[in-house]
């Protein structure tokens, strides 16, 4: 096996287009895999020499984060946990303090898991992904790039290199939840993050619903984002929310929950998330 | 006992949390290999060929061995040395276990072949090059399947399933008793199949010494029990193997035995000539650590129109998985505390073993008795709910008074002491039993469900019952100012070393840090107990008690003769040996002096201590938890337990024990559960993504108030104490969150009561209350 750590876009992508290469970015999904034999690749691209990948820029359109940006390093940030708290409190809740300083947006989204914490908080916030591949850059919506279990939306060569994360509305507010068998480091049986944005008279212009852990894939619930904008978010609204939820969840059955659990608990949940997302949203 | 050295924490804890300890993967050896172990992928089949040729060709690798080579150089199996009968009325079969399986195997991760090489990695590598042909056979996954008729037999001798049977009382008496009862209660309940998840996984190192002599070091609480196991298969007089245990990270009673691994690494040392090391890798400890509890029980209370009990019977049947040894018989020994701490005229009870092609299952901390105590707490409370009693009202009713102290329960246990109102109306006061119905209706506000737990758990300790286990100990005084202690029982993390080391300071009069503590070496005591059975302190420390005893009569006659006066007239005070009346005084260390010129042993006494009767600690736990019910998702938000575990040596390490049982106990209540495929028998639960293993977020501060009831068993007054908080937790959490389910119309959960299966027990409920 090789190990490589490239300076530049193009000399990362152009590695990256060989046969078994693997990216490596904080390494706390791939080197546990590859140490459980699960897999075993022959070229290790570690994208932390590129300098987007490890940087956090604002400016007025909103955040660009580097796609190899640590969990610790997102929390630390002096204004991301103000604007998208959400997003940040998703990115915290994966693994342990240890593993939040290696863990990345970038590898918590290619990891490929349906249960994966940040996923829905960044398909909540309006993430966008800019891809750098061997015929150059393009940009993905965040809900579109993983498909299936382990299987992604990048073809040969390509990868993640930061996340297009838009300015936080002048009265928005987002969070998530994710429901557990217990406390932390473990995986989501449902998860959820809902983003949503208030007109002066509080009533909601724009919202965003996103789930984990309950399809094949993190879904964008764009039901449950009806069911909030145009209203005050008052009961109503989130009983229909926590209907659309429900409607929108398609779970398998295993030993963390059964399918009536994972869909009861889901719209429970939404319908709380969506409650913490307006309290910040009238704070601001 | 008055403490008379200003207590300073855990001496040992410096050395472990630093890495400094001395664990079995610690130890450097020159020319050490590594061993690992190519491990059955199939619950039930048969070996129909191994080729090994692969394996041993690849790079490194010293020696790949099988079944085939053990037994070329006449190595058996694992004993058995079960007595009881089958379900025929014949003697148990002798399903033993063998150290490398043969030409069948019977669970998943059994070993299969042994592979050593120059490194683990290189070991590892090779074990994928070894092609087994496995011819798969129907497996029998759980103790229903194993018991249906037709079911396939793990054991072609034993088509029934059924390993041993056993009984105790008297059927008729209480079917007269429950004939004439206002009340009859009934639980059927699965305590859940468990593993002990040590820090420290198993391991071993085997040598062959210059004398030619097996060396061991392992990972182990029973250097003592290990001994004669390992001399008997190598086929050599005990003194031939030296068990060596250094520090060891957790055991929990799964490291009470000989595994196949132990015997590996001795028998490839022999082979090769060289020190062969085993670590277990976490997967495959949770494989092939032998698994704890997995008992399905189905109990009965007979009551009186006014609560008074008037006989009980219980049928408990034990997943013993495929193998079947003394360790399989933990939940007979243990069962007299289903009596628990009250009146109950008529008790009857049969245990049965069932093969299954599951792991072995062995002790695990309280080994019985957490299964016994659930067992009559769940049905006091079935009771109570059943005949709208409050359910300590209804326990108090019961409980055998200090008054009738020796209590005999005609269930196998005598009680010696204790008082149980006591323990109730202290734990009442400490969790503000009062106050509970207004916190319930506080979190009802909040649209959470509160409920109280109790539970009533009392254990047997320093047994066995029918014959305690003796220990032994021994002390040596130096002329360089240090006191080395031997002990027959051992620390396995729990802090026995503090705990000795300061009985030696205090009564020697020497600081704690001249005393330097030995334990786990069998070249150095007679025998001893090592770790189980909560008789640490009750035998252990005792022991160490009269050694000192012996210490300072030795030291006694050795300073009558520095100071030409009788033994008599010499007093004992403060490290001197003075002769009454006088200033004339020797140190305990000029003792020691005195002793080396004179004598090669120097000065040196032993001790052992058998105990004349086991002890029986007991105590109060109450638990009291919220659930969400739109999610099922579970607090305990208090745990409170008053314990009576006699005279309290060392309070803070008292209060550790107490702490981590309870967390074991409660973890077993709310989440952990080793699951097996219904078809396969395979592990779906192999590692800690899938199995629950509790952290600190998931226990409240847990309150604990000892009463101290001194037992005349020991000179120390002591009870023991290492398995009291996992006795009762299971109980008083199940009960609490019983409790809690109480207003819906549900009487019951089964653990471990997850979010899942708490959310499903309310929509059921609900439904059967719209229906």
């Amino acid at each position: 096996m090789r190990y490589e750590k490239p300076t530049t876009v193009e000399a990362a992508t152009a590695l990256l287009a060989g046969q078994g290469a693997r990216v490596l970015a904080g390494g706390t999904d791939l080197l546990v895999q590859m140490r459980s034999r699960v897999l075993s690749p022959d070229v290790l691209v570690d994208i932390k020499g590129i300098d987007a990948t490890r940087k956090i820029t604002k400016d007025a359109s909103g955040y660009t984060i580097g796609a190899a940006v640590t969990g610790a390093e997102l929390k630390e940030h002096p204004t991301l946990s103000k604007d998208w708290p959400g997003l940040v409190e998703a990115a915290n809740l994966i693994g342990s303090t240890q593993v939040q300083g290696r863990c990345s947006l970038g590898g918590n989204l290619c990891n490929g898991s349906p249960a994966a914490d940040s996923v829905p908080g960044m398909i909540a916030a309006g993430a966008v992904a800019t891809i750098a591949g061997p015929k150059g850059t393009r940009t993905l919506p965040v809900e579109d790039i993983m498909l299936a279990p382990r299987k992604l939306a990048l073809t040969a060569g390509e990868f993640i290199v930061s996340f297009k994360i838009p300015a936080r509305p002048a009265h928005g507010g987002d969070a998530y939840l994710r429901f557990i068998p217990r406390t932390e480091m473990d995986i989501a049986v449902v998860g959820c993050g809902v983003a949503l944005a208030l007109d002066a008279g509080g009533t909601c212009t724009a919202a965003r619903v996103s789930l984990g852990a309950v399809a094949a894939r993190p879904l964008l619930v764009e039901d449950g984002a009806k069911a909030l904008i145009g209203t005050k978010v008052d009961d109503a609204a989130l009983a229909k929310l926590e209907a659309a939820v429900r409607a929108a969840c398609k779970p398998i059955d295993d030993k963390r929950g059964t399918v009536e659990f994972r869909i009861d608990v889901a719209g429970t949940l939404a319908k709380r998330t969506a409650k913490i997302a307006l309290e910040r949203a009238r704070k601001v | 006992m008055t403490e008379t050295i200003a207590y300073t924490g855990r001496i040992e804890d410096e050395r472990l949390a630093t890495g400094r300890g001395r664990y079995v993967a610690d130890l450097r050896l020159p020319r050490l290999a590594h061993a690992f172990t190519v491990r059955s992928v199939y619950s039930h089949a048969k070996i129909r060929s191994i080729d090994t040729a692969a394996a041993k060709a690849a790079p490194g690798v010293l020696a790949v061995l099988t079944g085939a080579d053990l037994a070329a150089d006449g190595i058996g199996d694992l004993p058995c040395g079960v007595e009881l009968p089958k379900s025929d009325g014949q003697k148990a079969h002798q399903a033993k276990r063998p150290v490398l399986a043969r030409d069948r195997v019977r669970f998943v991760g059994e070993c299969v072949v042994l592979i050593v090489a120059e490194s683990v990695e290189q070991a590892e590598a090779a074990g994928e090059l070894v092609e087994i042909d496995y011819e798969p056979l129907d497996a029998v996954a759980d103790v229903e399947p194993a018991l249906a008729s037709g079911a396939p037999a793990v054991w072609d001798e034993v088509p029934d399933n059924i390993a041993y049977v056993w009984k105790k009382g008297d059927n008729d008496t209480f079917e007269k008793a429950a004939a004439g009862a206002a009340h009859v209660v009934r639980l059927t309940s699965h305590v859940s199949r468990v593993t002990a998840c040590s820090m420290e996984p198993r391991g071993a190192l085997g040598l062959i010494d210059d004398e030619g002599r097996y060396v061991i070091h392992a990972s182990t609480q029973g250097p003592f029990n290990m001994r004669p196991t390992l001399a008997g298969l190598f086929k050599v007089d005990q003194s031939k193997v030296r068990i060596l245990a250094g520090d060891v990270g957790g055991s929990f009673g799964m490291k009470s035995g000989a595994y196949p691994e132990d015997v590996l690494v001795l028998w490839a040392a022999k082979r090769l000539g060289r020190p062969v090391r085993w670590i277990s890798e976490r997967r495959e400890s949770f494989l092939s650590d032998d698994h704890g509890r997995d008992v399905h029980i189905d109990a009965e209370l007979a009551l009186d129109k006014d609560g008074k009990i008037l006989g009980l019977r219980g049928k408990f049947d034990v997943n013993i998985g495929c193998y079947l040894s003394g360790r399989s018989l933990f939940m007979i020994g243990n069962l007299g505390g289903i009596a628990g701490v009250y009146r109950i005229p008529t008790i009857v009870a049969s245990v049965r073993g069932i093969f299954t092609n599951q792991q072995t299952s062995a002790p695990y901390r309280g080994a019985g008795r957490p299964e016994a105590t659930y067992a009559i707490e769940r049905l006091i409370d079935l009771a109570a709910r059943k005949m709208k009693i409050d359910p300590y009202q209804l326990r108090l009713r019961n409980l055998v008074p200090p008054t009738a102290m020796p209590y005999d329960t005609g269930f196998t246990f005598v009680y010696d002491c204790g008082e149980f109102e006591g323990n109730m109306t202290g734990a009442a006061e400490l969790a503000d039993q009062a106050g509970f119905e207004a916190r319930r209706a506080e979190s009802a506000k909040r649209g959470k469900l509160r409920g109280l737990g109790i539970a009533n758990p009392i254990e047997v300790a320093g047994g066995p019952f029918a014959k305690p286990g003796k220990d032994y100990s021994s002390i040596r005084v130096s002329s360089d100012g240090t006191v080395t202690l031997n002990t027959g029982v051992m620390s396995v993390g729990q802090g026995i070393e503090t705990m000795m080391s300061y009985l030696v300071a205090e009564r020697l009069g020497v600081s704690v840090d001249k005393v330097r503590y030995v334990q786990g070496d069998t070249d150095l005591l007679p025998g001893g107990r090592g770790n189980g059975g909560s008789s640490s302190t009750g035998v252990g420390g005792a022991c160490v008690a009269i050694t000192l005893d012996n210490t300072i009569a030795k030291g006694r006659e050795i300073a009558a003769d520095m100071l030409e006066a009788k033994p008599d007239d010499i007093e004992f005070a403060d490290g001197h040996f003075r002769l009454g009346g006088t200033n004339r005084a020797v140190t305990l260390f000029e003792v020691a002096e005195h002793a080396e010129k004179a004598n090669d042993d120097g000065f040196t006494a032993a001790g052992e201590f058998q105990p004349p009767s086991v002890t029986y600690p007991n105590g109060c736990h109450m638990c009291e938890i919220e659930i969400d019910p739109d999610t099922g998702a579970l607090e305990i938000v208090r745990y409170t337990i008053v314990e009576d575990i006699g005279t309290v040596i060392n309070p803070t390490l008292a209060r550790g024990q107490i702490h981590g049982g309870v967390a074991q106990g409660v973890a077993q209540a709310i989440g952990e559960k080793l699951i097996y495929d219904a078809e396969s028998a395979q592990l779906s639960t192999g590692s800690f993504m899938d199995y629950m293993i509790p952290r600190a977020h998931d226990l409240p501060n847990i309150n604990i108030r000892t009463r101290e009831v001194p037992t005349k068993v020991n000179s120390l007054g002591a009870k023991g104490v290492g398995e009291a908080g996992t006795v009762g937790s299971l109980a008083a959490t199940i009960n609490a969150v019983c409790d809690a389910l109480s207003p819906l119309g549900i009487t019951h959960i089964e653990m471990p009561a997850t979010p899942a299966r708490i959310w499903q027990a309310i929509e059921n409920a609900r439904e059967a209350k719209a229906a």
